[in-house]
């Protein structure tokens, strides 16, 4: 595994995505700690105020006189920690369904793949807004909701390569060698399908953020005073006028932070790819 | 006349050259064979000629058609050079064609984009060059697409591109390497039939291949020319130990003499194997049996379809036999692999066609020595490392750091571990370069030598066989059609199907004059013929052959499937087509 | 060809059953009624309220008196626009979402399959590497940051487009709404038919083309055309979801009165019925959409085709 490190930090976009992604997770962790500003503390005497040092309200106050540095951060960590969660349970539903699709084989896969292809053509999105309607606005309901959507293409890309895994001739080796189903899934189909698993949690992740934030952006999401990076923006939209930068901080690291995800995800399927072609 | 000049070509890659100062020429009419073993530079050779090198190529010296230099001319030009003056057959005629395209707009488009015909005229023309490269019902084929055609009529289809603008020089890059012997030697005839005027450049592996063909052969080794000359006189006597390596290394019949058959008691015995795949609707064995008797060699033969894989991989119970019974040492075995007792699993093992596919590309060597017996910390790792030819320093080390032959020694080296009673090996040495698969064939035989054990040989080629095993079985399109002992096997077919898979095999001798083949490809096994199933491709089909499968019958020590074998063999028992 | 329509065809129901049980399951689901928050209501008047909107009845029945008007085009009346069906509702505002969502469709397809051939055939050129940075842009900036943004830039900074929807007449109004649905996608398919046209460019049989000496031009139109567009084919079903979605976002940024702001409008103040009828809408929708692109895919592979 060493030298796939080595690799992976000689790789510039793996690199410096990844860098960035894990400067913006500590400053979004330390910041609001080392501000004095609260994230919920109103001043009324300070509405809209432009980012400046005074008061260090770096990024400017908002509509009702809060610090909008110590809301982005915020927003940054709900945001990762909504698609990180997101993902963790679309990981776990699509890696399971999917290696037992996979390894059970014949009817049972063709079954379990046929109701994922069902599922494929469902709106998933409205459901999910369905589902926000109608058992109110459920922070946890959130993370289950998108981590169940997402699961699908995990499942798909497990189910196939486990299927392909299976029939190699190592496989069969260690079948005719006398290892045991346990044996043969720990030594060999689960390591290798690792990095293809990898790179598609890294592209599950950006997603997910996107998911949330579509969510509070419509106000199905995170309930104030607690905010997310789609929150944000949708307040920032309500001041596009007045207080441009309520709009254009919160989107902009949104950008940014979607960007790195894809960047690094796109580095990583470079790297298993040419990994696994030679 | 001199048509192409190759001058101090080299072609290099950043850390590798490929190419290393190759001096050449080929007079118009001629044909050359560009010989050598894998990574010797004979693809990337041709590669430059066409202009067709990657953009991280780097490519020196010169390259004249007719004394003009095709590295200097613009890509218009090119175009022109490629198709009018040089056309190219690949190797694997399933990648080489659009599979969106129909299989005569493919030719057509040719013949369309340098204006050798109107719109009007393609159809005819095209349809015409179909019907001389022997593809039946040219109009239909037109139409067809390349996933409608079987893997010779994709070949032949190929030709009828390559040829259809006449060119001057026509190269052709392993053309027949990923087809079955017997279509192998349909498609060297056809090239040899229609090119008359064009040059040739043959690039293969194969000196089976170039002594049948080419008035001249130049041998390559890493990049650059070992020696060059008419392929007569290299062939008797070759300037380089090197190509005198390669051409000791071609598969030859008759060149080893089959060690006499065994007659130790029976290890393991097949009775009426069925093996169906419902997925893909086809019955790959038809109630195949099958003997192995301890310490001997059984070689399993047949091209593609035959279902000797299936067969075998029954036996292993890898695969679940639709019926037939499988003894071992006179005691059942249940079919699933995983139903059998661990220690009866030991006892028979495999090595496979990818020596480096059929690693665990995570594991290290040890650890896959050592996966069937538990560990890879037990002695018994370095000592059955050591017997099969690798030492301490491969221990560490991963499957990609091996190469095909190294890999394959691994391989075996797993299999051997557990001291199995009996052996299958999958087309173990048809993905290796000659000189190795010739050590890899002496390693199997001094393992067999040493410990007795009982190996099931399966290839595709006979040629390979002939000096390793005491029992041939012949197979075709899921049955058992000859089963004899390789000495009489060899020296005296009995089934039509075993003589023309002796006549396929190529020779590497300029001076055998050998060439009858048989005709057609093996059908799918989906709609099998009815009767006997080699009846539409045998020379001495009859009525009864089309309408009566003929069952297996022991005759003069043999067994074999055919209706006609009394009529047809004559008083050594042999059967010529 | 004939059995593979079938057999899509048929695969379809499923999917179109599925989604109507989970959508009504889901709104049946909901802990209290439709009208809990409304002022306090007397036993009778709330009976009177169930019974008209049949909540009386047991839940199967419920269901199948639901599924047999959903045959019928008939998606019940809505809980908050009195007097409203929801059939009528959609059919209102489905022209102007059909028109804007049709419109991002066209301009998404013919500007990323343009830009993804250009950038494939200048392969590693400058200009390939800065139009694939602003698509990686494009795939990471969600609808709703793009759309503002245009706003505040296009609209109220330099006052070029107009930023309101209702009061302003003509063809200038769409072009906002539709680029910002339409540039994700452009991005996204700009990346796809780039990717993929480098892939079929790099395949064997190209390569056969090359060495039979067709011209790049002819080697693109007869050969590489055809297979590089078939996963661009492949993501128009997701796509058309995706730009349905986003729809809902445009429509309400912009206050254009289609079905997407009446889907949120629904969402907010609790109008099941109103968002249930939507969300099989646009599942139907759905799935029809990605029935015709699966046969498409059907015409053009030949191996699909002749099976």
């Amino acid at each position: 595994m060493q030298p796939l490190i080595r690799k992976a930090l000689g790789h510039h976009t793996i690199l410096i995505s990844g860098s960035l992604l894990v400067i913006i997770a500590i400053f979004a962790i330390l910041g609001p700690l080392l501000s004095p500003n609260s994230f919920e503390a109103t001043n009324f005497d300070n509405l809209r105020a432009p980012p400046s040092i005074a008061g260090l309200h770096l990024f400017g106050t908002d509509d009702l006189g809060r610090d909008v540095f110590v809301r982005t951060m915020l927003g940054i960590q709900v945001t990762l920690a909504v698609a990180c969660i997101a993902s963790f349970v679309s990981l776990v539903i699509g890696v399971l369904y999917g290696a037992v699709a996979g390894l059970v084989g014949g009817r049972v896969d063709a079954l379990m793949m046929r109701f994922v292809d069902t599922l494929y053509a469902l709106p998933f999105i409205f459901f999910v807004i369905l589902l926000m309607v109608v058992f109110e606005r459920n922070f946890l309901l959130i993370f289950v909701a998108i981590g169940a959507i997402n699961w699908l293409d995990m499942a798909r890309i497990v189910r196939g390569q486990t299927l392909s895994l299976k029939e190699r001739e190592f496989v069969e080796a260690a079948r005719l060698g006398g290892v045991s189903m346990p044996g043969i899934i720990w030594r060999h189909i689960a390591p290798n399908l690792i990095g293809i698993v990898v790179v598609y949690v890294t592209l599950t992740i950006p997603q997910a953020i996107l998911m949330e934030s579509f969510l509070s952006f419509l106000g199905l999401g995170i309930q104030e005073p607690r905010t997310s990076l789609g929150a944000l923006v949708d307040n920032g939209v309500s001041h596009i006028e007045s207080a441009s930068w309520l709009l254009l901080i919160p989107a902009g690291l949104l950008a940014l932070i979607l960007m790195c995800f894809n960047f690094l995800g796109d580095g990583l399927r470079d790297l298993f790819d040419s990994r696994s072609s030679t | 006349m001199t048509l192409l000049e190759v001058d101090t070509l080299s072609v290099r890659y950043p850390g590798v050259t490929a190419v290393d100062g190759l001096t050449f020429a080929i007079d118009r009419g001629e044909s050359l064979g560009l010989v050598g073993e894998s990574g010797s530079g004979k693809t990337q050779t041709a590669m430059a000629i066409m202009g067709l090198l990657p953009a991280d190529a780097e490519v020196s010296g010169d390259i004249r058609v007719d004394g003009r230099s095709l590295l200097s001319l613009a890509e218009a030009e090119l175009n022109r050079v490629r198709a009018l003056e040089i056309s190219m057959v690949f190797q694997d005629p399933m990648q080489a064609l659009n599979p969106f395209v129909r299989v005569g707009d493919q030719i057509a488009r040719i013949l369309l984009e340098h204006r050798l015909v109107t719109e009007d005229e393609a159809m005819p023309r095209v349809v015409d060059m179909l019907d001389r490269v022997g593809l039946p019902d040219p109009e239909r084929q037109y139409r067809a697409y390349p996933h409608q055609l079987s893997g010779g009529m994709r070949q032949r289809a190929m030709i009828a591109a390559a040829l259809a603008t006449d060119p001057a020089l026509l190269i052709a890059d392993e053309p027949t390497t990923a087809l079955d012997v017997t279509v192998q030697a349909q498609i060297l005839d056809l090239l040899e039939e229609l090119r008359d005027e064009t040059a040739l450049l043959l690039i293969t592996h194969d000196l089976g291949v170039v002594a049948g063909h080419c008035e001249r052969m130049l041998v390559l080794d890493k990049g650059a020319r070992l020696e060059e000359g008419p392929t007569r006189s290299l062939f008797v006597s070759p300037g380089h130990p090197h190509t005198k390596t390669l051409i000791d290394a071609a598969p030859r019949l008759g060149s080893a003499q089959p060690p006499s058959p065994r007659t130790s008691e029976t290890i393991l015995a097949a009775d009426r194997v069925d093996v169906i795949y419902p997925e893909d609707r086809l019955q790959a064995v038809h109630s195949a049996d099958l003997v192995l008797k301890a310490g001997e060699t059984l070689a399993l033969v047949g091209e593609s379809g035959s279902g000797k894989s299936s067969l075998v991989r029954a036996i292993l119970g890898l695969v679940t036999p639709a019926g037939g019974d499988i003894e071992f040492n006179g005691a059942a075995l249940p079919p699933d692999v995983r139903q059998r007792k661990p220690a009866d699993r030991k006892r028979m093992s495999m090595v496979f066609q990818d020596p480096v596919g059929s690693l665990n590309p995570q594991m290290r060597v040890k650890d896959i020595v050592g996966e069937p017996i538990g560990s890879a910390k037990h002695a018994s790792v370095s000592a059955t490392l050591t017997r099969v030819g690798l030492d301490d320093s491969f221990r560490d080390r991963f499957p990609h750091q091996l190469s095909g032959g190294q890999a394959q020694r691994v391989a075996i080296a797993r299999a051997i571990i557990t001291q199995p009673e009996v052996l299958v090996c999958d087309e173990a040495v048809a993905a290796l370069d000659g000189t190795v698969r010739q050590q890899i064939v002496n390693l199997l035989m001094s393992i067999q030598q040493d410990t007795g054990l009982a190996i099931i040989f399966i290839a595709h080629d006979l040629a390979i066989v002939e000096g390793l095993s005491h029992q041939v079985m012949v197979m075709y399109l899921g049955r058992p059609v000859e089963i004899a002992s390789a000495r009489d096997l060899f020296s005296r077919p009995g089934h039509p199907y075993t003589r023309a898979l002796i006549d396929a095999v190529p020779e590497p001798d300029p001076l055998s004059d050998k060439y009858s083949f048989v005709r057609g490809e093996t059908p799918s096994p989906i709609a099998p013929p009815l009767g006997c199933a080699f009846h539409p491709r045998c020379p001495h089909a009859i009525a009864r052959c089309r309408v009566e499968l003929p069952k297996p019958r022991e005759v003069d020590n043999r067994m074999v499937a055919c209706h006609r074998y009394e009529e047809l063999r004559d008083e050594s028992g042999s059967v010529t087509n | 060809m004939l059995r593979y329509t079938l057999r899509r065809l048929l695969g379809a129901i499923p999917t179109v059953l599925l989604v109507i049980v989970l959508a009504f399951v889901l709104v049946r689901a909901a802990p209290g009624g439709p009208f809990d928050d409304e002022r306090a209501l007397s036993p009778e008047i709330e009976a009177n309220i169930a019974r008209y909107y049949n909540l009386d009845e047991p839940l199967p029945v419920q269901f199948f008196r639901y599924l047999g008007g959903v045959v019928q085009g008939d998606l019940g009346p809505s809980y908050r626009y009195r007097d409203s069906t929801v059939s009528g509702l959609i059919a209102d505002a489905l022209p102007i979402s059909l028109r804007i969502g049709g419109m991002a469709m066209l301009l998404a397809i013919v500007a990323g399959v343009g830009i993804g051939i250009v950038a494939a055939l200048r392969q590693n050129s400058a200009l390939d590497r800065g139009v694939m940075a602003f698509a990686m842009l494009g795939i990471s900036v969600p609808v709703f940051v793009f759309a503002p943004v245009f706003v505040l830039l296009l609209s109220v900074k330099l006052q070029w487009l107009p930023a309101g929807w209702s009061s302003t007449p003509g063809l200038s109004k769409y072009v906002l709404p539709v680029v910002s649905l339409a540039l994700p996608q452009i991005a996204y398919i700009a990346r796809l038919s780039r990717a993929s046209l480098i892939d079929v460019l790099s395949s064997d049989f190209v390569r056969t083309a090359r060495a039979q000496g067709l011209s790049q031009a002819s080697i693109i139109r007869y050969h590489a055309l055809k297979p590089a567009m078939l996963p661009v084919l492949s993501y128009m079903g997701p796509a058309i979801a995706v730009v349905l979605t986003g729809s809902v976002v445009i429509e309400e940024i912009f206050g254009i009165p289609g079905v997407g702001q009446f889907f949120v409008r629904g969402a907010m103040n609790r109008d099941y019925t109103l968002v249930l009828g939507i969300v099989i809408f646009y599942a139907v929708l759905i799935v029809l959409l990605n029935l015709i692109v699966d046969l498409l895919y059907g015409l053009i592979d030949p191996r699909i085709r002749n099976r």
